[in-house]
Formats: C-alpha cells, sequence, structure tokens
C-alpha cells in the first residue's frame, strides 16, 4: 500500500529528526496542563503557542500545536471527572456520568477509560486520516448550509436526552441558551441584537459563559459546606481499567471513534459536537439507557472516543482542500501559512514526505497523551486531596484569570461572574447546565445555516426534504427530540397515577386497590 | 397568622422548591415576552428571502414562553428539588452570599488595584470565610499561587494582567 510505505519512511525521518518528537512531548504536556485547568482550554493553548512555532520547521511547529490540541481535548475529561468542572467544552458530555462515577468511589476508572477511550479514539483518527483521506475529502464537501443546519438541528435534539430528572427544566435551559446565543451581533446582517447600546454585549462570547456555568458555579456551591477545611478522602484508586471492562466498551470506541471523525470532516462541527453526540448514540445503543446520567462507563469512553476522534477528521478537510474542521485546526491551518505552505491537494503531491512524517508523528504523540496522561493522573490525584476551601479559591482565581487570558476583557470576567451566579441558582433548582452548552454551540450554527441555506435556495423551504443528508439529520433531529420527550410524559403521568392512587387509598382504608 | 406546624416546618424544602418554579415561571414568561417585544423590530438585509434577524429569537421566546407555562401548571406536582436544605440552610447561603460578594469585589477591583494586589487579598479572605483559618500558611499560598499564575500567564504566555489604573 502506498499509504503504509510513506508512513514507514515518515517514521524513519522523524527518528532522524528527534526535536519534533521532543517539542510534541512538551506540546502534549502543555496541552495536558492547559486542558486540565478550569478557565483554560485547549484551542487557547494552541492559539497561545502559535507564535512561537514561527522559528520552527513545518513538522515540529505542527507536531507541538497537534501535541497541544490532543492532550488539551483529553484533558478536559480529567477535571470534568474529578470535580464536575470541564476544562474544554467536550468534556462537559463527560461530565455528566464521569462525575456521576467519581460520586460512585470509581474516579480511577472512569479516568483510566477516559485517557484509554481517548487515545484509542485518537489514533485511530489519525490512521483514518493517513489512509482514507481521499474518499474522505469528498464528504467534507457534501456539505452545504443546509446540511450543517440540520446537523446544528440534531446537535439541539440532544438536549432531550441530556435533560436529566425534568424534561421541562432541561428544555428551558435549552431555551435560555438559545436566546443568550442571540445577544449580539446577528449572524448574517451584523445587526446588533438585545445589545441595548452596550458595545461589549456585540461579541457575548461562549467560553466565559461555560467557565461560569461550570467552574465558577461549582465553587460557589461548594462554599455552602461547613466542611472547608476536611481533606477530600475519595482516593482515586485503581486506574487502568481490568479487560473485562475493555470487552464491553471497545464496541462503543469504535462507533464514538467513526462518529467523531465523520463530524470531524464535517466543516464547522468540532470536539463539542462529536462528544455530544456520541453520548447521545451511546445512550440509544446501550442496552441500559437509564443508567446515563448515573454513571455510566460507556458514556465516559464515547464521549472521549468521540472528541479525540474529531481530531483526525477535523485535519481532514484543512490537509486536503484548505478548510478547517474546527476552531484549533483554523489556528493549525494559520500555522501551515505561517510556514510558507498551502494546503490543498497540491500539499499532498508536492511535501508528501513532510505530511506524511507529520502523520506518523501523530502517531506518536497520542502514544504520549497516554503516556503522560496516566503519569499526570498520579499528580491530579494529590491534587484534588486540597481542602476545598482552598481549592475552591484556586479554581475561582484561575477562572477570572483564564478568562481574562481569552480577550484582555474584563466583561468576559463579568459575563463569567454572572453565568456563574446564574449557574449556582440552576444547580440549586434543578436546571441542567449542559443543554446551556449546547445551545450556545448549536444555535449561532443553526440560525446562520439556515438563513444561508434559505438564500442559496431563493426563499424556498424544500431544501428541509428535498436534500437527502439534511432529511435524514433533521429526521434524526425529530426522533432525539421527541423519544425522550414522550417517554418523560409518559413516566410523569404513570407517576400521578400512583400518586393518586395511593392518595386514594390512604382515605379510603377499605376501598381496596384494584 | 398562625405559626407554622412542625409539618410544614419539615415540608419547607419542598415548598420553596415549588415555590421557585412558580417565580421562575413567572419570570421565563417576562423575558419571553420582553424579548418577543425587542424582536418584533430586528431588521433583515437586503436579500429579499431572509426573514430576518428578530425570527429565530421569536421562535425561541414563543417556545420558552409555552415552557414556562408548563413548569408553573407542574409546580404543584414536583416533589422537593433540594433535600439538603436542612438545619444548616441559613448559614450556608450566608457563606455562599459572602464568596460571590467576595468575588464581585475582586473582579471589580482588578482594573484599579491590579491583578498581583487584588488576588492574593481576595485568596486570603475568601479561605479565611471558607475555614482557613491559619494566617501564615494562608498568606504563603495567596501570595505564591498569586506569582505562579503571574510568571505562567504574563512571562510564559506573555498575556498582559491587568496593572490597575492606581499604579498605571
Amino acid at each position: 500500500m502506498h499509504g503504509f510505505e510513506l508512513l514507514m519512511a515518515g517514521f524513519a525521518n522523524l527518528f532522524t529528526h528527534p526535536q519534533a518528537l521532543l517539542f510534541a512531548a512538551l506540546g502534549t504536556a502543555f496541552g495536558i496542563v492547559v486542558g486540565a485547568l478550569p478557565g483554560l482550554t485547549a484551542t487557547m493553548g494552541v492559539a497561545i503557542m502559535l507564535p512561537f512555532t514561527f522559528g520552527m520547521d513545518p513538522v515540529t511547529a505542527l507536531l507541538m500545536l497537534a501535541g497541544i490540541q490532543f492532550g488539551g481535548v483529553y484533558s478536559g475529561s480529567i477535571t470534568a471527572i474529578l470535580l464536575r468542572i470541564p476544562g474544554t467544552p467536550a468534556a462537559a458530555a463527560t461530565a455528566l456520568d464521569g462525575y456521576a462515577m467519581t460520586q460512585k468511589g470509581q474516579a480511577g476508572l472512569a479516568l483510566g477509560t477516559a485517557t484509554f477511550s481517548s487515545c484509542i479514539g485518537g489514533a485511530l483518527s489519525v490512521l483514518a486520516l493517513i489512509f482514507l483521506s481521499p474518499i474522505l475529502a469528498g464528504f467534507a464537501l457534501r456539505f452545504s448550509a443546509s446540511e450543517t443546519f440540520a446537523l446544528a438541528c440534531f446537535g439541539l435534539s440532544i438536549i432531550a436526552s441530556v435533560a436529566g430528572e425534568s424534561m421541562i427544566k432541561g428544555l428551558i435551559a435549552g431555551m435560555i441558551g438559545l436566546l443568550v446565543a442571540c445577544i449580539g451581533l446577528d449572524p448574517i446582517g451584523g445587526f446588533p441584537r438585545f445589545t441595548g447600546g452596550i458595545d461589549e454585549l456585540m461579541d457575548v462570547k461562549f467560553i466565559p459563559i461555560m467557565i461560569g456555568l461550570f467552574a465558577t458555579a461549582e465553587a460557589f456551591h461548594a462554599m455552602e459546606s461547613t466542611n472547608g477545611m476536611e481533606r477530600v478522602r475519595a482516593t482515586i484508586g485503581r486506574i487502568i481499567p481490568p479487560l473485562s471492562v475493555f470487552r464491553r466498551l471497545w464496541v462503543a470506541i469504535l462507533r464514538s471513534t467513526g462518529l467523531g471523525v465523520a463530524i470531524g470532516i464535517i466543516p464547522g462541527a468540532g470536539s463539542d459536537v462529536a462528544a455530544f453526540v456520541c453520548y447521545n448514540e451511546a445512550k440509544r445503543f446501550s442496552r441500559h439507557p437509564e443508567n446515563f446520567g448515573k454513571g455510566e462507563i460507556t458514556a465516559v469512553a464515547s464521549c472521549e472516543a468521540g472528541a479525540n476522534g474529531c481530531t483526525g477528521g477535523a485535519l481532514l478537510p484543512m490537509l486536503t482542500l484548505g478548510i478547517p474542521g474546527d476552531a484549533i485546526t483554523a489556528v493549525m491551518l494559520g500555522a501551515l501559512v505561517l510556514q510558507g505552505l498551502q494546503p490543498g491537494p497540491m500539499l499532498f503531491t508536492d511535501h508528501a514526505d513532510m505530511v506524511y512524517t507529520l502523520f506518523s508523528g501523530m502517531l506518536l504523540t497520542y502514544g504520549m497523551v497516554l503516556i503522560l496522561g496516566l503519569a499526570s493522573l498520579k499528580i491530579i490525584g494529590r491534587i484534588i486531596q486540597i481542602p476545598p476551601a482552598i481549592l475552591n479559591v484556586g479554581i475561582l482565581v484561575l477562572s477570572v484569570v483564564g478568562t481574562y487570558a481569552l480577550g484582555n476583557s474584563m466583561f468576559d470576567v463579568g459575563t463569567m461572574f454572572v453565568a456563574g451566579v446564574i449557574g449556582y441558582f440552576m444547580q440549586k433548582w434543578g436546571y441542567p447546565a449542559s443543554p446551556v452548552v449546547l445551545a450556545l454551540i448549536m444555535g449561532p450554527i443553526a440560525e446562520s445555516n439556515f438563513r444561508r441555506a434559505l438564500s442559496l435556495s431563493n426563499g424556498s423551504y424544500d431544501f428541509l426534504y428535498t436534500r437527502p443528508i439534511t432529511a435524514v439529520l433533521l429526521a434524526l433531529a425529530l426522533t432525539t427530540l421527541l423519544l425522550p420527550v414522550l417517554r418523560a410524559i409518559v413516566r410523569h403521568h404513570r407517576l400521578h397515577h400512583v400518586r393518586s392512587a395511593t392518595d386514594t387509598a390512604r382515605s379510603h382504608p377499605d376501598v381496596s386497590a384494584s | 397568622m398562625n405559626r407554622p406546624t412542625l409539618h410544614q416546618l419539615h415540608n419547607l424544602p419542598a415548598r420553596i422548591g415549588r415555590h421557585a418554579d412558580r417565580v421562575v415561571g413567572v419570570l421565563l414568561i417576562a423575558l419571553g415576552m420582553l424579548t418577543l417585544y425587542g424582536s418584533r423590530n430586528l431588521p433583515s438585509t437586503a436579500v429579499s428571502t431572509d426573514i430576518g434577524a428578530g425570527a429565530f429569537p421569536m421562535v425561541y421566546a414563543g417556545i420558552l414562553i409555552v415552557l414556562a407555562i408548563l413548569l408553573i401548571l407542574n409546580a404543584h406536582t414536583t416533589p422537593g428539588t433540594q433535600a439538603e436544605q436542612n438545619e444548616d440552610s441559613r448559614p450556608s447561603l450566608l457563606r455562599v452570599l459572602g464568596g460571590g460578594a467576595l468575588t464581585l469585589v475582586y473582579i471589580i477591583s482588578i482594573p484599579f488595584t491590579g491583578f498581583p494586589v487584588a488576588t492574593p487579598v481576595f485568596m486570603f479572605v475568601l479561605m479565611w470565610l471558607l475555614g482557613f483559618r491559619r494566617i501564615l500558611p494562608s498568606l504563603c499560598i495567596s501570595a505564591g499561587f498569586t506569582a505562579v499564575l503571574y510568571l505562567a500567564f504574563e512571562v510564559g504566555m506573555s498575556v498582559a494582567l491587568p496593572v490597575g489604573s492606581l499604579f498605571e
């Protein structure tokens, strides 16, 4: 196989230039730290390090950035599992069941599963990138505004799956997220919406809101406890999952990796979309969907495999077509251009050896994520044993600094604080935070692509049912939304029946229950 | 007005939960109405097929109002939302309010006093509030953490942290 030979040549190339691997390791370590810290994200890490790559050769530069991305996307799950604070938006899906596992005393298992799933998903996605580029590149081109709108609708419908105990409150949280996403400049015409004349409101950023909803709100919630100085006795325990667990998980991991690669290929959809879609599909295909949200290990494995599966997928359109698959690959596109390279079909013909050296380096980088990730878990284990009184103050300060670092804006910090207060009360009154995250990510994508599709079809709505991919995705969205809602209505009525039956029995003790 | 019976006091968390649902529901309906009002005049682009900037927000607001009505209607059937609000509820709420207010003060003061000054003070005071009362270790942690962050961001990542208008 031609690709295989080139890959072997790539490995050989790397071993004669070990500095590339060194920087990949440094990037991975940096990425793991940045991704794990609440308030900092993988995208931020890549963006911050971009200027430093100017002096490097292309392979070293891209491997370092890839290391930051791979490490960062993985490590967001660490704090998501341990503290219910996702380090990156993709980890918000992992937090759903990951934190529940920690509460059941299975933190180590969750972390180990997340680590292995991330690396397997990521490595497989790089292999897909290597061997399937020509086939998959065509897939990226079939996605126009209409298909992207349908995908965003599907993403929004997942709100019904992550709504948790109260479907109404989950949907309300989603709607509020959608409305908040509308604040600012209208995506098509650029008109200010709901800004009230305040300039800063023209650009309400998503990350500060996410940091506020999770990190800040959690810190506020932890302040309620009177045991501020009590050492958290929860230990991590066994990290490497036993083989029996893997046997159950490998189907979910493979499926999620495939989905992750597919979603990564779609321009505009990134790891966060992939993580939630994989969560939803894992729940759909599971034999015990009722366990989801209560500490189901398949959920953790799926989210992580999907999110990291996205990394290889997102690089595909970037390298083959010059179209970035997500925000991080957009930054890497910038790095390529900085290096004087033009992504696109010519890249593979003119610089084939460099490209395949890069691919082989990426495979090794995922190996580094595995080793460094497992090593870091030991350190993280000590950190979470810091008394909450100190840990939560640290988290608050990190949230403030991290949010500020995004755009040098105290307004963003203010947004984060408001989101933190709202998030605290949402938690208190039973409103889940994940629908808000989904809405903030998918809402703008849905609206801008719908209006674009409408103008592309000259005002006709037929793109909704005439284009096959669109129709399939919309049908999927409808079922994903309606099934959990119907299930919730049935559950509600059953509960109502039981309660009125017991009330009747209590007030008429001689009437037999039939 | 009768003094609350023991039964009613025990049921307080549930009643606060239901009450909160109704209040939130009303607030959400108000938010929805406000959004509808604010969206009605939003312009569309020159492209004749565009549905306008107000279309999506109006749909969202409409759905939100419907959901809020359902929330209010369901409020009487919801069991209590937070069972952990027992005897500890008032001191814990004060702690959270104190922590939240302190955080707000910290954020507001950063542009004036700068990050390197505001942060250690904030950390020391908040840790004391949350129970970490050992003065010297607390001072060391506050100053140390601030220094580490300063080095990591300013030096390591070239992010210019606020110096504070008092010091410029």
